[in-house]
């Protein structure tokens, strides 16, 4: 008996069912052959493991859905009309009507004609309710052109596309139609949900006020990134800001569309705003992708996963590898350019290119409100509108419960009345992220149309962060080929999103690091890198 | 994870209720049979988006094939045939167009780690190893080839037992035996790479 006949008899033999002549020919081979004793090892093991599989909790709208779908297809038959499922249905329905009724004080009442207002009034209601917002520090990217490598040209199609002024231009002409997000959150423990942040995350509001001052927009196409420091962490602040060289490889002259992730946390009194554009390599392992430059803790697709969770949680918050040098240098670059952010270089608007046309995408009514139960604590609501952006404001008075964002935004039924893909999106949320790595999974549409991509937070610390996420195609430019050689933050891009114009996700869920998988890239999944957002608050400021 | 079946005479007079049109029986039908349909529909499928829509349409296909059970195998022999034929429909559909990176990325593996991980924030090794441990079973398990996938939950998710399987997915018991010891070996090969979330930690060469 060799070793290839007996491992057919694994299952058998440990199960005690195999002849016996069979049964004393394996065991003797297993004597003698320490290999095929250990993987009989395994087998035991694995059949134990499969055993104590849990089961995965039913969705509590299942049978509910089942009903539905039933009754969708078929002429109502008479005892569909007495179900119990149609009494949850009524339920669900009164939960929502109530949830509609608590958000809309603040939401919807400044929706006007012009629905294109709606965001900006949302956020002037929030401004006011907020006194005593602090100056803040607001830096663009661009300016890292400055202290770009060599290998960084610098009149680099970067300057014809940079990205800031152009798309302060474009918003001067067409802020109304496009207004800055619903910048709403609401800090941890803080059970007010809609009814306001009060004065806890008053940083955050501050960056709404300032942006309903000066009509600026969420930088969303441009490479920027805009800091909200407080004094005590300002040093710090400069710390994290650095980026690390970009290899020649990563500063390659051609020009694979990017993202743009605006992206916003804030810890306890602290508040860190960095606006960060992502770009999308055209393929994996090209330009800027994780690993490139080094950093300690790049997640490498390419690297077989050996991701602890237990042990990164002990692990220092990532900094870019001999960062510290350039630090400064970095901070008084942000510093300069807080004129430019307030108010962005002159010259004759451009239109901001048109969305593609995409299948799927709904080309139906002018204004449309999405609303979306809640599901514990959380607040999903929506205001969409053809050719504008569209706001999608997501509030969460503690802990989300992770799913929830999914099944309410994701429900395909849902979905179905989402313009998919010819807008952008924006959320604005608070999440916990945790030590030793979170990811943030971003999903935009569902089922076959939807397109997802992962927010990769390698060691956030046990943090709640408040994430604005925007995700626009742009220009490539030296900036974004630095940012992404500092290969902290990564945006997994499904290969589809290439043919997209202009598109944004919102956060799906937040699943540990070590969920990522090898599978992604094989399929050819782009790993593409930003700055690492989590190092901006200093492990020494944790609990 | 066996899951306990409804008692025999309630299965067979809710099934004789619906048949008789009693939709209310089918909604405790679907109750009933609910939770164990759909963690099949996600062990096959991978993640729980998909197994909800494809556990919903077993229903509705149940629903209309109920009018056409005479009870000459037992309902959950005849129920689960259906669910898995949904599910093979759900995955040779698939092979049909580009993965999406939900279906590449099975989920926690129980579906609750997420939650429980955020709400709670337990970080204690075991923890995190079982659920790794789970995550890294579910993955392989959803890259098994269908046939072996089938048989593998049916028997060691499901706890279904040989004779069950073969009459579910009419193939001998010889043949049940043989795919689940396949099965197991894929499966062990599968997660080779991870062994030290199974505490095997020999060190053998190879």
């Amino acid at each position: 008996m060799n070793t290839a006949h007996v491992a057919e008899h694994y299952t058998a033999y440990l199960e005690g069912s195999l002849p016996e002549p069979l049964r004393q020919e394996v065991a003797r081979h297993l004597d003698a052959c320490p290999q095929c004793a250990a993987e009989l090892e395994e087998m035991r093991r694995l059949a134990a493991c499969l055993r104590e599989m849990p089961a995965a909790p039913l969705p509590p709208d299942f049978a509910a859905g089942v009903h539905a779908r039933l009754a969708a297809r078929r002429p109502a038959r008479p005892w569909l009309l007495r179900l119990p499922a149609l009494a949850g249905g009524t339920l669900a329905a009164a939960v929502l009507a109530l949830v509609i009724i608590y958000v809309q004080p603040r939401l919807t009442t400044p929706v006007s004609p012009t629905v294109a207002n709606a965001p900006i009034r949302a956020e002037e209601q929030i401004s006011k309710a907020a006194p005593g917002t602090g100056e803040r520090e607001t830096g663009s990217l661009n300016g890292l052109r400055s202290p770009a490598p060599a290998g960084a040209a610098p009149n680099a199609p970067g300057v014809a596309a940079d990205p800031f002024a152009e798309r302060g231009v474009a918003h001067q002409k067409t802020a109304a139609p496009t207004p800055p997000a619903i910048t709403r959150t609401a800090k941890s423990g803080n059970t007010r949900g809609a009814q306001g942040g009060g004065s806890s995350n008053a940083p955050f509001r501050s960056r709404a006020q300032q942006m309903d001052r000066t009509g600026e927009k969420p930088a969303s196409g441009s490479v920027t990134v805009n800091n909200d420091i407080d004094d005590k962490y300002a040093s710090q602040q400069k710390m994290v800001a650095a980026l690390p060289t970009a290899k020649p490889e990563a500063v390659r002259e051609a020009q694979p569309p990017a993202v743009a992730v605006e992206n916003k946390m804030t810890a306890e009194g602290s508040n860190v705003t960095p606006s960060i554009m992502v770009p999308a390599p055209e393929t994996p392992g090209t330009s800027g992708p994780p690993g490139s430059a080094g950093p300690p803790r790049a997640f490498n697709p390419n690297e077989p996963r050996t991701n602890n969770m237990a042990a990164d949680s002990n692990a220092t918050p990532p900094l870019p590898a001999g960062s510290s040098g350039a630090l400064n240098d970095v901070a008084k670059i942000e510093n300069t350019n807080i004129g430019k952010t307030a108010n962005p270089p002159g010259g004759p608007p451009r239109e901001q290119a048109p969305a593609a046309a995409v299948p799927g995408a709904r080309a139906g009514s002018e204004k449309e409100e999405l609303q979306f139960s809640t599901m514990g604590k959380l607040t999903l609501r929506g205001i969409t509108e053809k050719g504008a952006d569209a706001t999608v404001t997501v509030e969460t008075a503690a802990a989300p419960a992770a799913l929830t964002i999914r099944r309410a935004y994701l429900d395909r039924r849902d979905a179905q009345d989402v313009p998919l893909l010819s807008e952008t999106h924006t959320a604005v949320f608070t999440i916990p992220l945790r030590r030793g790595g979170s990811v943030l999974e971003l999903s935009l549409g569902a089922g076959d149309k939807a397109v997802q991509a992962y927010l990769v937070a390698p060691d956030a610390g046990e943090r709640r962060a408040v994430v604005s996420l925007r995700l626009q195609k742009a220009p490539m430019t030296d900036a974004l080929r630095q940012l992404a050689a500092a290969g902290h933050l990564f945006i997994l891009c499904p290969p589809q999103f290439a043919q997209l114009q202009n598109v944004s996700f919102i956060v799906r869920r937040v699943q540990p690091l070590s969920a990522l998988s090898d599978l992604a890239f094989q399929h050819g999944y782009r790993a593409v890198t930003v700055k690492n957002f989590v190092s901006l608050v200093p492990k020494a400021q944790l609990h | 994870m066996a899951m306990t079946a409804p008692p025999a005479q309630t299965e067979i007079a809710l099934i004789r209720r619906v048949q008789q049109g009693d939709g209310v029986a089918f909604d405790r039908l679907v109750e009933l049979y609910g939770p164990r349909v759909y963690n099949l529909a996600y062990r096959m499928i991978g993640n729980a988006e998909d197994a909800h829509d494809v556990a919903q349409e077993a229903f509705l296909r149940i629903y209309d094939a109920l009018p056409r059970f005479r009870g000459d195998a037992s309902f959950s022999t005849w129920m689960y045939r259906i669910v898995v034929n949904v599910c093979h429909d759900e995955l040779s559909r698939r092979r049909r167009r580009p993965p999406t990176l939900t279906e590449l990325q099975p989920e926690d593996g129980d579906g609750t780690a997420l939650d429980d991980m955020l709400t709670t924030g337990e970080t204690t090794e075991d923890h995190l190893l079982r659920r790794e441990r789970h995550q890294a079973l579910h993955q392989a398990i959803t890259a098994l080839p269908p046939p072996f996938r089938t048989v593998l939950v049916l028997y060691d998710l499901q706890g279904f037992s040989y004779d069950e399987i073969a009459e579910t997915l009419r193939v001998n018991v010889g043949t049940v035996k043989s795919r689940l010891n396949r099965a197991r070996n894929i499966l062990r090969e599968k997660i080779r790479d991870q062994r030290e979330l199974f505490g095997v930690t020999d060190s053998r060469s190879r």
